[in-house]
């Protein structure tokens, strides 16, 4: 069957559209796969109904990998649309439809999420800040005094926006291709790329970057201070936070608990003192 | 006011469908609706710096799985119309919307569960083909877009006078209590920014 690919990757913008708590993108899914399973069974609609309620199931992946699941459903809904006319061996395909269904959605949602929303996403904030800083715009200041800043802003917010979306694109296309085409042994052509080695270059990168525009961070914002009592306040309760900060982290505290703790001690002392 | 507050709140309660809902490009990332609510409001920097913090503030939070993160939107969003409207100092101002974005939080949840509440009647309706899955998507971000607004405009038209109270009535040395929380804010971050990158895997 002819597939419009670009049709099902523009309705998988949609996966989430009525995402809940119950069987979360459920809704979504069945909405990409409605005009392909109308078309499989369009001449007969008890096989349609069933689809339909099949693909029902509970459902959660990565919404930018959700493309290699996609051909790798539409290639079941293949098979199984052949062996229709055999309910034993169709029961037995359904099954097997199931099972590839939830395997490929976990491990796609667990790579998915790895490389998009842990790497990715902090990645093109990277990439923001560094354009900032290379126009002198020292956000990580109290005030920001700059002049002539509308074209550097403009810039970093497009670079972070191309740097996040670009690999966005390219997944939701070759994942569709590669999954509609592949096969169990590869997983739907999920084996064909080193995850793994990409999301590891990407996170040192990251890394390096962020640790650059930390050290520069501190230069630009101590740089010509004279050194008093309160720069030095300044610096040793700063540097308390920043501790404090890699501290917490191993309970897996999130920092906006420090900033609303910062807030509250800060409070009762100014209020004590 | 009224108006201009209402359609900025709208223009945001929009652009907030593609946190979850529709693509996520990540065009609702609070950097650029910062950026954005700051042009629109005439000082772009501020926008944008809010926009930062509030990134850098919620570092931590990843929406996996069924887990309903802070919204950064709507604390950026508060947090410029506060400082917009009120006139109110930007690390208070920063203060309210942090309130609202954790509070936004468990407005969501209970939507999901409303749907989740409705979703054995959409099934059967959708099995028997009495109607299509992209009715029932476009009925939820209708749904999405009318309460993020809502919420929007209630929380400037009832928190904002209070917080205007509160803030000319506290002393300037809580002020400053507030102002040192805003300041420690971006370094706590890229601590926090750095650490995301870390290829340790986590320890149970």
């Amino acid at each position: 069957m002819d597939i419009n690919r670009t049709k099902y990757i523009l309705r998988s913008l949609l996966l989430q559209g009525f995402w809940n708590s119950r069987k979360m993108q459920n809704i979504g899914l069945l909405f990409i796969m409605y005009p392909y399973l109308f078309k499989m069974y369009s001449t007969t609609p008890k096989f349609l109904r069933r689809a339909i309620q099949r693909n029902l199931e509970t459902f959660n992946t990565n919404p930018v990998m959700v493309s290699f699941c996609l051909g790798s459903l539409m290639h079941q809904e293949q098979v199984l649309s052949n062996v229709r006319n055999n309910i034993n061996i169709f029961y037995q395909q359904e099954k097997e439809w199931l099972i590839i269904r939830s395997s490929v959605a976990f491990t796609v949602a667990s790579l998915g999420d790895r490389l998009f929303w842990s790497t990715l996403r902090p990645l093109s904030l990277v990439v923001a800040f560094s354009v900032l800083y290379l126009g002198q715009i020292y956000f990580l200041n109290d005030t920001m005094e700059v002049y002539h800043e509308v074209p550097t802003v403009i810039l970093a917010l497009v670079l972070a926006f191309i740097s996040y979306n670009v690999p966005v694109f390219i997944t939701r296309y070759k994942g569709f291709s590669l999954s509609y085409s592949g096969t169990e042994e590869n997983f739907f052509g999920l084996t064909k790329l080193n995850w793994n080695k990409i999301i590891t270059i990407l996170k040192t990168m990251g890394q390096v970057f962020t640790l650059f525009l930390f050290i520069y961070g501190m230069y630009f914002h101590f740089a010509g201070s004279t050194i008093d009592v309160n720069i030095i306040t300044k610096i040793s309760i700063l540097a308390a936070f920043i501790m404090l900060s890699v501290f917490i982290k191993k309970w897996d505290v999130p920092n906006i608990y420090l900033y609303l703790g910062s807030v509250l001690v800060f409070t009762v002392v100014a209020l004590f003192s | 006011m009224l108006l201009s507050l209402a359609g900025l709140c709208a223009l945001v309660a929009f652009l907030e469908l593609d946190t979850t809902y529709v693509g996520q490009f990540l065009i609702s990332r609070p950097m650029f609706i910062g950026a954005m609510l700051g042009a629109l409001t005439g000082n772009l920097l501020l926008g944008l710096q809010i926009g930062i913090f509030t990134e850098l503030i919620y570092i931590d939070y990843l929406p996996l799985g069924g887990t309903v993160p802070p919204s950064g939107t709507i604390t950026a969003t508060i947090a410029i119309l506060m400082n917009y409207f009120f006139s109110m100092d930007i690390y208070f101002a920063f203060f309210v919307g942090i309130i609202c974005g954790q509070s936004f939080a468990f407005v969501e949840r209970f939507i999901r569960d409303k749907r989740a509440a409705k979703l054995e009647n959409i099934e059967k309706q959708l099995i028997k083909i009495k109607i299509t899955p992209g009715v029932v998507i476009i009925k939820s971000l209708i749904l999405e877009f009318v309460v993020v607004f809502v919420f929007l405009v209630l929380c400037m038209i009832m928190f904002g006078p209070l917080f205007v109270y509160l803030h000319e009535d506290i002393s300037e040395k809580v002020h400053i209590a507030f102002k040192f929380s805003y300041y420690i804010i971006p370094w706590v971050g890229l601590c926090g920014l750095l650490m995301s990158f870390s290829n340790k895997p986590k320890e149970d």
